[in-house]
């Protein structure tokens, strides 16, 4: 049983390199900014998912539960109970903030590549490289 | 299309492959059985009146960390939330609102139908705000969830639908500048109460700690407040949803508003 887990798991984890693989080829090869702005979103969401795997861990208990206490602890018990089976809450606080400065940068992104496309007609990067762009608009 | 199903079986194959000669070489990797010692920390005292110094009598622990235990990085992490806010402004710099171009909104059913369901989002975002330090949720989240409703608003009833119901750059930007205003304050106001009596204090201080005495309240009546996380968890709610609600506007204007931006020149 915990040989199959384990082969589950890293599938699991190498599934996220090769997606983080594959956003990289967007990135580089494909001529269309909005498709890689497109493929740093997924980069960056598969980074994020592998850090929050992280933090899961293998409980007693058949599922372990989120990092959320569901009523006021009662005794002291009753919150050692309760980190008995809680996943790791800080990977979780840290993707936040990855997730929050990554929309920061990708609304930048996104309105560069709008005034791009209202200045050029396209969104195809070859055609900033044209050397007579100015008489074609 | 067949040239597709074939990159991605042989993707595929590439996984399961990789990983199974990681898994047989012993190299496969296994999520732990116990918490790491921070997250022990973090979990056992996230609601703890047995152990009043450490405690933040937040029953979420993800929301403690963000708002208590690494707060100061969270208020940093809201100014380059705002610096991005700043980005935008200075790219579409000259864009000037225009009214009375174009409505195209789109037929009675679909706006009637749509205001039903802004509604539920604005209830849901609302929730999420005001229970984030009780349950999966927060600030963020829920400011993200309500810039759904400019998004939404937008494509439905048209761009000038928004300006008439005040969803102007420039009021956007005041609520946005406040909101940050007022996370600063709540941040700061350990210090300036503690200054009065001559005692110790700590910046985004929430509980009392070993030398201070300082606290915020720790309940509304019988449910848990968390101190300082349910006020910032408001303000970052209404930050969030100004901030995008704001980027989304100016995503969101015609060519005839942003002439002077194409031109690249000023007004």
């Amino acid at each position: 049983m915990s040989d199959l887990l384990s082969l589950a798991f890293t599938t699991a984890v190498t599934a996220f390199i090769v997606n983080i693989a594959i956003a990289s080829y967007g990135v580089f090869i494909r001529p269309s900014l909005l498709k890689k702005a497109i493929s740093i979103i997924i980069f960056s969401d598969s980074i994020n998912i592998l850090a929050i795997a992280i933090g899961f861990r293998i409980t007693e208990a058949q599922y372990p539960s989120l990092p959320v206490l569901s009523e006021k602890p009662k005794t002291p018990g009753d919150i050692k109970a309760f980190a008995e089976v809680s996943v790791d809450p800080l990977p979780q606080a840290f993707v936040i903030t990855a997730i929050v400065i990554g929309l920061a940068t990708t609304t930048v992104l996104l309105g560069l590549i709008i005034l791009y496309y209202k200045h050029f007609g396209t969104t195809d990067i070859r055609a900033s490289l044209d050397e007579d762009y100015e008489e074609a608009i | 299309m067949k040239k597709n199903i074939a990159v991605a079986i042989s993707l595929g194959a590439l996984t399961l492959a990789l990983s199974l000669v990681l898994h047989v070489g012993g190299l496969g990797v296994l999520p732990p059985r116990a918490l790491r010692n921070l997250a022990q920390t973090v979990v056992l005292n996230t609601y703890n009146p047995w152990n009043e110094t450490l405690t933040s009598y937040s029953l979420n622990a993800v929301t403690a960390v963000i708002w208590d235990y690494r707060g100061i990085d969270t208020i940093f992490e809201t100014a380059v939330l705002f610096a991005a806010v700043t980005g935008v402004a200075a790219l579409f710099q000259g864009a000037v609102e225009k009214v009375e171009l174009r409505r195209r909104g789109m037929p009675f059913m679909l706006k009637t139908s749509t205001k039903i369901a802004l509604l539920l989002i604005a209830l849901v975002s609302i929730s999420l705000a005001f229970h984030g330090h009780l349950t999966p949720g927060g600030g963020f989240q829920a400011g993200s969830v309500f810039a759904v409703i400019t998004a939404l608003g937008i494509t439905v009833f048209s761009i000038e639908a928004l300006y008439s119901a005040g969803l102007r750059i420039k009021n956007l930007m005041r609520v946005r500048l406040m909101a940050l205003a007022l996370i600063l304050s709540i941040a700061l106001l350990p210090l300036t109460t503690l200054l009065a009596i001559n005692g110790i204090a700590y910046i985004a201080q929430n509980q009392v700690k070993e030398d201070s005495s300082f606290a915020m309240p720790a309940a509304f009546f019988n449910t848990p407040l968390a101190g300082s996380v349910f006020f910032f968890n408001v303000i970052e709610f209404i930050a969030v949803a100004a901030a995008l609600s704001y980027i989304l506007v100016f995503f969101a204007m015609r060519r005839e508003e942003l002439e002077h931006v194409l031109r690249g020149c000023r007004k």
